[in-house]
Order: structure tokens, then C-alpha cells, then sequence
């Protein structure tokens, strides 16, 4: 058996193109990929700070709500203090302690008032000497439920508004400044 | 024997799967339950189990008098209650150590406190309840010095209280509100509109600890606080007229005085005062009667005051002139009638008087034998212009509008009684209106109390005046107060309520009272004197009245009163003293 040995192809077969040449080159990391994390990266740290900030936050309120609870038991206090106050300040000025308060320190109402016309001087009513049985109601007659506190009248106090009526003084001030008279028979006040 | 088969995992796997599918589907299940189909319920239980509500009262508002003081104003008093089931020992620290406080000693403080026994204490704080009150409405310092005690089983609660700092003082014409805190009679029950708020309510979520849970406010309603009342009444001289009615309301041993002071150009009232009244802390320490406002609410016959009525109709109408004539006997039998015959209240002869001699001897006889020159039906006209018959404007809770009957409903003798104030009736307040239209020169005004009430702001928002409306002429007007001055000035009773250094003018009043029992008059009088000052230009009037006087039956009782009250009020307005003389009119003739 003969053998034939195929030197040449039968048809011709083309032959390959040249491959370029591959060189090594400098790949840089995938730029969306870096983005994302670092994006991520920032909302855990934004998450976790926000939260840290609503804890920060929720202590705070939560303290102020004691802080609230607090100030209100020192708003409750200082309500009752001015109520305290204002009874008192109710009852020292009542009419009825002022009647009380006048009538032990010895002042009495003029029963009969003078009135002085200043642009003729002239005198209405007869002058006369307050007394106490001169018809004045000696004792406070209406009824007061709600005066809590009197005025305290000290040894002190009696003792200026007895200085005040002490007869020698009376005299002294007579004696040192005499009455200055205008033209008619009214005294004239030194201080016009 | 017998041996564990093996098993088939792959079964075992598919039940395993089955079950947690079925309890997956019991959970869904119980999730839309709860979440859906049962969430508004379990949402509302859950609520109010951590939800308050909690009211926020609305403060009323306060009654002021002319200058701005305080006669009614709402403060906070504190019911004081306890757990008894919590009452213990408590421990207290005595010099740096720790010692435990009996019970019975704790109780003493609260006790001390209080003002109530210990054993008063122990009986409230007895048992095993949950609750107990120990004292109602404590003060403000009570509750402080409570409060200091530090006992941790007393609890409080403030209630919004009204007080009334100056006590009994005009406490009639005030009001006062009842526990529950409705409002009872006068300004109280008038100007609730204006002096009551409208209560808030605030709901919120409370933690354990009952602390607020922040931001946790469902709702919020404000509180809307009432506004002040602003009264024509000058506490400082309702106070002087008061102590001096008290005082001769006892020494008269009368039923009831009043006193009215009223502003003769404006009808402002100043004083209202009255004896006995009430104190509207304490309403319940007086008797029913003295919790009502007389002044407004008590009518009667007024007796000779209407005389000046008579007189000025007489005048007014061309009738009769202040020196109009007349023999006035001391008895005379009233024409048309079958012999009923009127007396003066003293024996005289046949006294030859003028009108103005008439008022200055309040001469029944001499008023009647003058008066019937003018109709009965002019004369009602006249009584019902003075505003007899009729409530005021201010429309007072249960005030009285007095009693007249039309004049074609009088007899021969009412036609002739009617001209001395017998036959019909009036208040306190209605009286002294009358004297009002003569010194303001012929017009009458509508009483006024109430300057006005505020606005939200707080500004005074003032009550709408009524217009005045003219009685009788200005001259008219005039002619009278000449004629009324001469009984202060020279009338044996109308004297005692003369004024040092001013012209005052003024009329007294003796009137009968009917006994119910008897329908007949009996023994004892209403006395009065209604009177104006300075006369040449009237500013104020002042009208007091004793119902019932038993210790002085004619007027001497009043005149002290109105002459004590007419100089304070010329004294605190500085009024200045007359500088002319009364008019030159004979009061009798020959």
C-alpha cells in the first residue's frame, strides 16, 4: 500500500492574522464600587450618629420632664407662699383691723369737723376737742370670717403715738414756733 | 426485642415544615387579631391605663368697689385627705439620728394644725379604706405648715375657693357662692355671666413613676378665666355707714336699717349698707333673712317721705306754690269717705301753714287738704314717673318693684292716705331714687351699681346707661329742695339732721306698718330720713330707714344716722361748705 504523503494542503488556508501585541498596562479599581462604599460608609456613620443624637436627645427631654415635674412643685410652692402673703395683706388692710388698729393706738374721729375756705379763710363748724364718747362707734361691728391675722401693735408703736400727744411737747412746739397770723384771724401755715 | 426503626428524615422534615408553617399562620393569625381587626380597642385600654385628664380650672373673677378694692376674690384652699391604709410611723431624723414617730404624735401635728382635736384626727384617719377626708377648704397657710410636716400618707387637693377680705362688709349686696360653687344672690348670681370662666382640661400619658411621658399631650382645652366686676360702691364709706347703722340698728332694737348713699347727677350707688347682714365667708352663721339685700329687696309704706312727692306734684302741676295755704288741724275725717278720720302723729290745734309748713310738720292733715286739689289720676302719674311700682334697671336678684295701684283702684281713703305714703309700697333703694330726680333738678336716673365689667384684655368695659327721664321742671326741682330744706332747718325733728357748715335738705318719714295678723296698722313704725346735701346744688343723697324701731318710734332714730353718714360722705368727696342761704319762704301764716 502506497502511501501518499499530502505536502500541501489542498486548498490553501489562510493564515492567521497577527495578534497585537498585549503589553501590561495599569488597571485602575472599578470607581462605582469605591462610591458606593463610601457612600454606605457615610449613612452608617450619619445612622449611628443620628441615633446617637436621639438618645442624647430623648435623655434630655426626659430630664427636662423631671426638671418640668420639678418646677412645677416650686411653682405650687410659691403659689401657696403668695397666698399666704395675700391673706395676710387682705386681712392687715381690711377696714376692719385698720378700725381696730386706730382705735387701741387711741385715734379717734372728729365728730365734728371744721372746713376751712382758703380764699376767705373762713371756718365752717365749731372747732371742739375729739372725745371718745362723742358718739362714735367705739368697736368694729362688722364681721369678717376671712381676717386671718391683726395688726400687732408693739410697746414701741403706743409709745410714739403717745410721744406724739405728750402735752409737753405740745407745749415745747407752741413755745419755739409761734403761730404766724395773716391778715385775718386764720393761723397761716409757715411752710406757704 | 424490639428495635428503633430507622426513621425517614425526609418525613420528619416535611412535619417539622408543617408546624412551623402552622405556627407561622397562628402568629399571622393572632398578629391581624391584635394589629387589625382588635387594634382600636387594645390602642383605647392602653391609653387609659397611662392616660390623665386633668382639669384646669378657671379662676373667677374678682368684685371690685370704686377704688379698686378687693370685696370677693377666688384663692385656692386645700381639702386635706388620707389613705388609712397607709397610716405609719414614720422616721424622722432627731439630732443626726433616726427615730421613728409614733402615730398618735403625728396625729397631734396634723391635729395642731387643724385647729381639731387629736381624737377628731384619729377618727378620720381610722380604718383600712383607701380614702378618708380629714378637713374640707384649709387655708393656704394651713395647708404650708401641713405640707412642712412632711407626712407622706396626707394627700391634698386644691379646689379654687372664693373669700371675701373685708368680711361682712356690703356681704348682702356681694353674694356669696354655695359649696359646690353656684352662685347665691347679688353681684355673685347678677354678674356670673361676666365673673365666671370656662374651666380647661388637659389629657396626657403618664409614665410608671407619673411622670408626664414628654410630647405626650392629646389634648389641651386653656383654661378661660372670668372677668372683674367693677361696683359704683366706695368700700371705705359703705364701711363708716355700716359701723354707724349697726350700731343704732341695735340701740333702736329695730327689725332691720339700711342706709343708701346715692350720687345725685350720675344714680351711682355708694353705699348700700344694711344691719344685720351677712359675712359670705360664713353664710351660714346668719339668719336667712339678713343673707338678702334689703335695699333692693324689702318694700314697705314709706310714711310721710312722700310727702315731698305731693309737694312737688302740687307745684309742678300749678296746684299750689310753697306759701300756699291751709289750716291744718290735728284731726280731720277725709271727705267721701264714712267718717275715717287721720291724725297727725303729735297734737296740735288748727296750725296755719304753708306747704312748706306742710313738710317742715309732716302734717297729714295739711298735706291732704292741700294735695286734693290735684287728681288722683295726675298724682298716680306723678308716684309712677318718681318710679314707684317698678324695678330698677339694675335688676337686682329679687328685688322688689314696690307696690301701687292704679289709681282707678282707689278708694276715698287710699285717694287721700296715698298723699302721706300710706296705700302702696317701695324699697329702700326706690325711696331714696325719688329724692335722686329732685336733686338732680327734675330727672330721674336709673340706679347704677356696676360701673361696668372687664373685657378679656382687661379693660373696663362699661355698662350701658339708661337715658334720665324727666318728672317734674327744673324749678319745679328747685322749689322743692327750698321747701325740704326748711324742714332741716327748722323742723323740730328734720334739725337733728342738719350738717354743720352746709345747706342740707330732707324729709322724715313715720310709716305705719300693717300687722299680717290682724290686717289692721299695729304699734311699730318704719322711721326714715331721705335727705340731700349742699342744697344749693344737691351732689349726694342719703337715705336711712328702720324697719320696726322699738326703743324710738319716730324719726329722731334716723336723723343721727343720716347726719353721721351725709358728713363722712361731704368729708371724703371734700365737698365744699355752702356759701348762701336757704330761700326765703314762710313756712306759716296769720
Amino acid at each position: 500500500m502506497s502511501v501518499v504523503r499530502l505536502n500541501s494542503p489542498a486548498r490553501p488556508v489562510a493564515r492567521p492574522a497577527a495578534r497585537p501585541a498585549v503589553g501590561l498596562r495599569t488597571v485602575t479599581a472599578a470607581r462605582g464600587k469605591a462610591k458606593s462604599a463610601k457612600v454606605a460608609k457615610i449613612i452608617v456613620i450619619g445612622f449611628a450618629a443620628i441615633q446617637i443624637l436621639k438618645l442624647i436627645l430623648d435623655i434630655t427631654v426626659s430630664q427636662s420632664a423631671y426638671e418640668l415635674k420639678s418646677l412645677k412643685l416650686e411653682k405650687i410652692a410659691l403659689t401657696t407662699q403668695s397666698e399666704i402673703i395675700g391673706q395676710q395683706v387682705d386681712s392687715l388692710s381690711s377696714q376692719q383691723n385698720l378700725a381696730n388698729s386706730a382705735a387701741s393706738l387711741g385715734m379717734i374721729a372728729n365728730a365734728n369737723p371744721v372746713f376751712l375756705r382758703l380764699e376767705d379763710q373762713k371756718v365752717f363748724g365749731k372747732p371742739k376737742e375729739a372725745l371718745n364718747s362723742d358718739g362714735r362707734v367705739a368697736r368694729n361691728n362688722i364681721a369678717d370670717a376671712a381676717l386671718v391675722q391683726r395688726s400687732v401693735l408693739t410697746n414701741s408703736d403706743a409709745s410714739k403715738t403717745e410721744t406724739t400727744i405728750n402735752p409737753d411737747v405740745a407745749q415745747s412746739t407752741k413755745v419755739n414756733q409761734p403761730v404766724a397770723f395773716s391778715s385775718g384771724s386764720i393761723p397761716a401755715s409757715p411752710t406757704h | 426485642m424490639r428495635y428503633m426503626q430507622p426513621g425517614n428524615p425526609a418525613r420528619r422534615l416535611q412535619l417539622f415544615a408543617i408546624a412551623i408553617v402552622v405556627i407561622a399562620i397562628l402568629f399571622i393569625g393572632r398578629l391581624i387579631q391584635v394589629q387589625i381587626i382588635q387594634a382600636a380597642d387594645i390602642n383605647k385600654m392602653s391609653l387609659s391605663s397611662r392616660s390623665v385628664t386633668h382639669t384646669i380650672p378657671a379662676i373667677r373673677g374678682q368684685i371690685l368697689d370704686s377704688t379698686g378694692r378687693v370685696l370677693a376674690r377666688t384663692v385656692l384652699k386645700y381639702d386635706v385627705n388620707v389613705a388609712p391604709v397607709n397610716v405609719k410611723p414614720l422616721p424622722r431624723k432627731v439630732n443626726g439620728i433616726t427615730v421613728e414617730i409614733p402615730v398618735n404624735q403625728l396625729v397631734a401635728q396634723i391635729a395642731g394644725v387643724l385647729g381639731m382635736t387629736p381624737e377628731e384626727v384619729s377618727l378620720k384617719i381610722a380604718g383600712t379604706g383607701q380614702y378618708a377626708n380629714i378637713k374640707r377648704g384649709v387655708d393656704a397657710n394651713a395647708f404650708d405648715q401641713l405640707k412642712k410636716l412632711n407626712i407622706d400618707w396626707l394627700y391634698f387637693d386644691a379646689i379654687p375657693s372664693r373669700t371675701y377680705p373685708s368680711g361682712a362688709l356690703a356681704g348682702s349686696l356681694v353674694g356669696f357662692l354655695t359649696s359646690d360653687g353656684k352662685p347665691m344672690g347679688g353681684i355673685e348670681s347678677l354678674y356670673n355671666s361676666c365673673l365666671a370662666g370656662t374651666d380647661g382640661k388637659e389629657t396626657y400619658e403618664k409614665g410608671e413613676d407619673g411622670i408626664k411621658i414628654p410630647d405626650s399631650v392629646i389634648t389641651t382645652t386653656k383654661a378661660v378665666n372670668g372677668r372683674d366686676v367693677h361696683l359704683t360702691i366706695n368700700a371705705d364709706l359703705q364701711y363708716f355707714a355700716q359701723q354707724v347703722l349697726t350700731q343704732k340698728w341695735a340701740s333702736l332694737k329695730a327689725d332691720w336699717a339700711t342706709a343708701v348713699v346715692i350720687e345725685a347727677k350720675t344714680g351711682k350707688i355708694l353705699v348700700a349698707a344694711e344691719a344685720p347682714t351677712m359675712d359670705p365667708n360664713k353664710p351660714g352663721a346668719s339668719t336667712e333673712a339678713a343673707r338678702h339685700a334689703r335695699v333692693f329687696e324689702s318694700s314697705f309704706e314709706p310714711g310721710s317721705v312722700i310727702k315731698m312727692v305731693t309737694a312737688a306734684t302740687l307745684v309742678d302741676t300749678g296746684k299750689g306754690n310753697p306759701e300756699s295755704r291751709v289750716v291744718a288741724p290735728f284731726g280731720w275725717t277725709v271727705p267721701g269717705t264714712n267718717g275715717y278720720r287721720v291724725t297727725d302723729s303729735h297734737t296740735h290745734g288748727n296750725d296755719k301753714l304753708t306747704l312748706t309748713g306742710v313738710l317742715r310738720d309732716s302734717s297729714n292733715t295739711g298735706i291732704m287738704k292741700l294735695g286734693q286739689a290735684v287728681d288722683a289720676s295726675t298724682r298716680f302719674s306723678y308716684l309712677t314717673k318718681f318710679g314707684m311700682g317698678k324695678k330698677t334697671a339694675i335688676k337686682f336678684p329679687g328685688e322688689a318693684s314696690g307696690f301701687v295701684l292704679p289709681f282707678n283702684q282707689w278708694d276715698g281713703v287710699k285717694k287721700y292716705v296715698s298723699m302721706f305714703g300710706q296705700g302702696f309700697s317701695v324699697t329702700p333703694l326706690q325711696s331714696a331714687m325719688m329724692y335722686q330726680t329732685i336733686g338732680n333738678m327734675g330727672v330721674r336716673l336709673q340706679p347704677q351699681l356696676v360701673t361696668g365689667c372687664d373685657d378679656a384684655n382687661g379693660n373696663l368695659q362699661p355698662v350701658a346707661t339708661q337715658p334720665g327721664v324727666r318728672v317734674v321742671s327744673e324749678a319745679t326741682a328747685r322749689t322743692t329742695i327750698d321747701m325740704l330744706e326748711k324742714v332741716v332747718e327748722q323742723g323740730g325733728i328734720g334739725r337733728h339732721a342738719a350738717v354743720p357748715g352746709y345747706r342740707v335738705g330732707g324729709k322724715t318719714g313715720t310709716a305705719q306698718i300693717t300687722d299680717p295678723t290682724t290686717g289692721r296698722y299695729g304699734n311699730l313704725h318704719a322711721i326714715s330720713f331721705i335727705g340731700m346735701a349742699p342744697a344749693e346744688n344737691p351732689q349726694y343723697i342719703v337715705a336711712v330707714t328702720a324697719y320696726k324701731s322699738r326703743t324710738i318710734s319716730n324719726s329722731l332714730g334716723a336723723t343721727p344716722i343720716f347726719k353721721s353718714i351725709m358728713q363722712q360722705v361731704l368729708r371724703t368727696f371734700r365737698v365744699a361748705p355752702s356759701t348762701t342761704k336757704s330761700a326765703n319762704i314762710a313756712t306759716e301764716w296769720k
